[in-house]
């Protein structure tokens, strides 16, 4: 059993990751300080059940995720949803870099790339349903492995999977639309 | 060489493959399923530029999704968990 003597040294290096996810969950700060407030001092308390040597981060991301449910989700507007079967896999690849309709050399599709910025993927991500929204989250963001998120989220793995595969081509196609409102994309070259 | 997600290889790989997303997102990340998946994409230089763009996009939104928590909040916490061991 882990000894609550060390659980600041053992937890607080989490903190940035759990406020990033907190951030991306309620989508405001206020709530999102109360909310790792209120993880950190449940993991205190439980602190003494949590079995030493295992995996800390999942461990405070499962607070963190059932705290948020319990607390504060019925107050999110919720996104609004998408019809994902109509966006087709790689869809940015497709706009931006596929053989057929590339419009972008490979460095300026990483430029582009780089050209998003934080606004605007942290709105991307933030405007997908939660149920996408969290794994992308956990997986792209936080590192946690397919298990680790199953876990986290007490959903099964193939669901996980589902759900990461669908909410990132909602994420990409997010991505596009500002690269179209921002007008970043160069025009096509005109055909002769 | 076994294909873990059964139709990597008769795909017409012209406009990038999907099989390259629903690996990313699907396949069990377990290192032998990684490393045969990793061996078909090697073979293929749209299936590369593919899975390179797809790894990219990911880059971008994990580095632009990382916030810093206050400062304030932290000592705030630290303080909390400090009143709560004394209170032992």
């Amino acid at each position: 059993m882990a000894d609550q003597a060390t659980f600041a040294e053992d937890a607080m290096p989490l903190m940035d990751g759990l406020y990033s996810a907190a951030m991306r969950m309620t989508r405001n700060a206020a709530d999102a300080e109360d909310l790792v407030q209120e993880t950190y001092l449940k993991a205190f308390n439980a602190y003494e059940r949590f079995e030493a040597g295992t995996n800390l981060k999942a461990w405070m991301y499962r607070i963190l995720t059932n705290s948020y449910i319990n607390a504060y989700r019925k107050k999110q507007r919720r996104p609004d949803e998408t019809d994902i079967d109509d966006i087709e896999d790689l869809y940015l690849y497709r706009r931006l870099g596929g053989a057929e309709s590339a419009v972008l050399s490979r460095s300026a599709e990483d430029e582009l790339l780089e050209m998003f910025g934080e606004d605007e993927v942290k709105l991307a991500l933030e405007d997908l349903p939660e149920h996408y929204r969290m794994p992308i989250l956990l997986a792209d963001v936080e590192g946690f492995a397919y298990k680790e998120i199953a876990e986290i989220l007490d959903v099964p793995i193939g669901t996980v999977m589902s759900r990461l595969h669908r909410g990132r081509k909602q994420l990409q196609k997010r991505l596009y639309s500002f690269a179209e409102e921002r007008r970043l994309l160069p025009d096509p070259e005109p055909v002769s | 060489m076994t294909d873990p997600c059964g139709e990597f290889e008769s795909r017409d790989c012209g406009s990038g493959n999907p099989c390259v997303s629903t690996y990313l997102d699907n396949c069990p990340q377990d290192v032998e399923c990684q490393t045969v998946i990793q061996a078909l994409i090697a073979k293929c230089s749209t299936c590369n530029d593919t899975y390179a763009f797809e790894m990219q996009v990911r880059t971008v939104v994990s580095r632009r999704c990382s916030d810093q928590v206050p400062d304030a909040l932290k000592s705030k916490i630290f303080q909390a968990i400090q009143q709560a061991q004394r209170n032992r």
